[in-house]
């Protein structure tokens, strides 16, 4: 026996009381922790995601949409522009590098991107098996689509219209995978990219197939059809500083396109949620600060109804020292379990949420990530509770004695 | 042998006890009696090293316990005191193999396991070790209270109230107990009391009244 088993069994003696003040605390960390994580997780992925890109050029809505869904993938496109006027802006004297995107399908959730080979090269990824897309419906699966998907090199697969699941199945075409991509921790892992032509070529089949029974206009159709073919957006990256200032104002002012900062889009968007999650914070800390009043009153009235125990103590030859180190470790034993208990769930949590909702799947959520902040944190709190418990603990340090057994007596 | 010289107590002008002078001598057996008020467990609290007199001196062995500083006062009173409490006061947290480990753990932390289970098996406890108090019988209670105050084989044990609220027969059981454990020990006791049936178990010439 020890001070910490005269403490553990006074705890365990008022179980209820103890585990109310652990509970209270472990839901206040547990909270922030997941607040951390997330925002931690969020802030990596968008950054890595939107790495290189300067801007995005697609249809007039909503620039903060256009972002999402060209680059995110995470939202509906604003609309289509015309690949005539695309192609010019891709030989702009300010644009070093403009990647073509074409969306529309999507195969079990998973996004079915039209582009070229330089998309890929821009996340610079490598292949685990196969290779780049040769022909018309072939396509290249990023690692985390082919293993949730279950698609294998040679596999062949129908693409679904619209970018959620529940579509119209393009059931007469079907694209093969020439290629598996490693993980690159960005949203190329949760994609399936493919050729412009297979995009196109598999929505003009079905407008030929609308058509089917007017040959007379078939030929002719098909021609305008090559000649009006449209792509969701453009993403860009601009040759020098100034471009980024006077190129987007050229192309809103003399095109019926808009140009879309990645960066300044995704700063407005953290501003926009920073008020929810500023919330959270405060609710976290409001319990972790109504544990810490719980946990205070709780040791004073221990304290309190134990003045005569003690005492006791005090004469079988315990020192002050020991009395006040008693009430400590009740404190810090409340304190470490509750934090320890809300640091692991608020990790679990995370991943769970990573594991089993479709949208923290595609943020690429995992619990499994250790922040030195969080424990910043965590070391914080003890800290604050060690000083909280300094004042019940100075309460039995200075327990008068004589006092308290003449009292009784 | 214990001398106290002349110890009194004031609390501002009031005088709580008031220059009491007596020795001792090794496993001797001391009875002060007195009714309430009168200022029995301040004494006690004196003599057990928990509070300085105003003025006098309490000498253990020639070792003037107030000269110590409060840490190895601490210490001398955990080593050499035994103290047994009015309502026995176990602590109910606690089950009935730690409440008799306690006063080894608060002294010196050195608790040795064989002797806690020599006194188990004398209390016909050894069954109900890892139980909590609240199991116990008063009787089984009263037994533990006084095995557990001769843990560290003390030199003098104080008694507070010891027997205020039993009736004779455990009075008698009870003074017997602990005469007898103090007779093993080789210890002196002092008892303080209001309880006039303690009288009869003490001989004239070794009963202080206040």
């Amino acid at each position: 026996m020890n001070l910490f088993t005269i403490s553990t069994s006074y705890l365990s003696s008022r179980l209820q009381n103890s585990i109310l003040n652990i509970v209270m605390m472990a839901a206040g960390i547990m909270l922030i922790t997941i607040l951390l994580l997330f925002g931690y997780q969020t802030q990596q992925r968008l950054t890595a995601d939107s790495k290189g890109i300067d801007g995005v050029i697609g249809a007039k809505g909503s620039p903060l949409q256009l972002v999402l869904s060209t680059i995110y993938h995470i939202d509906i496109p604003t609309g289509n522009i015309d690949l005539k006027t695309a192609s010019k802006i891709k030989k702009h004297p300010q644009i070093k590098q403009a990647i073509p995107i074409s969306l529309g399908d999507s195969y079990k959730g998973f996004r079915i991107v039209g582009t070229d080979p330089s998309y890929i090269k821009h996340f610079k990824a490598s292949f685990l098996k196969g290779s780049i897309w040769q022909d018309s419906m072939e396509a290249v699966v990023g690692y985390e689509t082919a293993k949730n998907a279950n698609l294998k090199l040679g596999d062949h697969f129908s693409g679904s219209h619209g970018l959620v699941q529940g579509g119209e199945i393009h059931g007469d075409e079907s694209y093969k995978i020439v290629g598996i991509l490693k993980p690159t921790k960005t949203v190329l892992d949760r994609l399936i990219i493919t050729s412009l032509a297979s995009v196109w070529d598999i929505h003009n089949h079905h407008e030929d197939e609308a058509h089917e029974e007017d040959h007379d206009h078939h030929d002719h159709e098909k021609e305008e059809i090559e000649e009006d073919r449209e792509i969701t957006a453009l993403l860009i990256k601009y040759k020098n500083r100034m471009a980024a200032i006077t190129f987007p104002r050229y192309i809103n002012q003399n095109t019926n396109m808009q140009t879309a900062s990645p960066s300044f889009e995704i700063a407005r968007l953290i501003k926009l949620i920073g008020v929810g999650k500023d919330s959270v914070i405060l609710f976290g800390s409001f319990l972790i600060i109504l544990s810490l009043s719980s946990m205070l009153i709780s040791l004073l009235n221990s304290v309190y109804q134990r003045r005569y125990d003690l005492a006791i103590f005090r004469t079988l030859g315990a020192s002050r020292k020991k009395v006040f180190l008693i009430v400590i470790i009740e404190g810090m034993i409340i304190s470490i379990i509750g934090s320890l208990i809300g640091l692991i769930a608020g990790h679990l949590a995370i991943e769970m949420i990573g594991n089993y909702s479709y949208k923290g799947a595609e943020l690429g959520l995992t619990g499994f990530i250790f922040l030195p902040q969080i424990f910043i944190l965590w070391a914080g709190i003890l800290l604050l509770c060690l000083i909280i418990c300094l004042i019940p603990a100075i309460r039995a340090y200075k327990t008068d004695i004589k006092e308290m057994l003449t009292h009784v007596a | 042998m214990l001398t106290c010289s002349n110890i009194s107590y004031r609390i501002k002008d009031k005088i709580i006890i008031d220059n009491i002078s007596f020795n001792l001598k090794s496993g001797d057996h001391l009875l002060i009696l007195g009714p309430s008020g009168s200022g029995k467990t301040t004494l006690l609290c004196l003599l057990a090293a928990l509070t300085k007199p105003t003025s006098g001196n309490i000498e253990y062995d020639g070792c003037d316990v107030y000269e110590l500083k409060p840490e190895e006062r601490d210490k001398f009173r955990g080593k050499n005191l035994g103290i047994i409490f009015q309502n026995f006061h176990l602590i109910k947290s606690l089950n009935v193999y730690q409440n008799i480990a306690l006063p080894a753990q608060m002294a010196d932390g050195k608790i040795d396991s064989d002797q806690i289970n020599y006194y188990l098996k004398e209390l016909g406890l050894e069954d109900k070790s890892n139980q909590r108090i609240s199991s116990l019988s008063v009787g089984q209670s009263q037994r533990l209270a006084v095995i557990r105050s001769f843990i560290n084989k003390p030199k003098w044990i104080l008694c507070d109230e010891p027997t205020s609220a039993l009736d004779d027969d455990n009075t008698d059981k009870l003074l017997k107990l602990i005469k007898s454990e103090a007779k093993k020990n080789k210890a002196s006791l002092i008892i303080v009391t209001h309880d006039k049936r303690v009288k009869s178990h003490f001989e004239n010439n070794k009963i202080i009244e206040l």
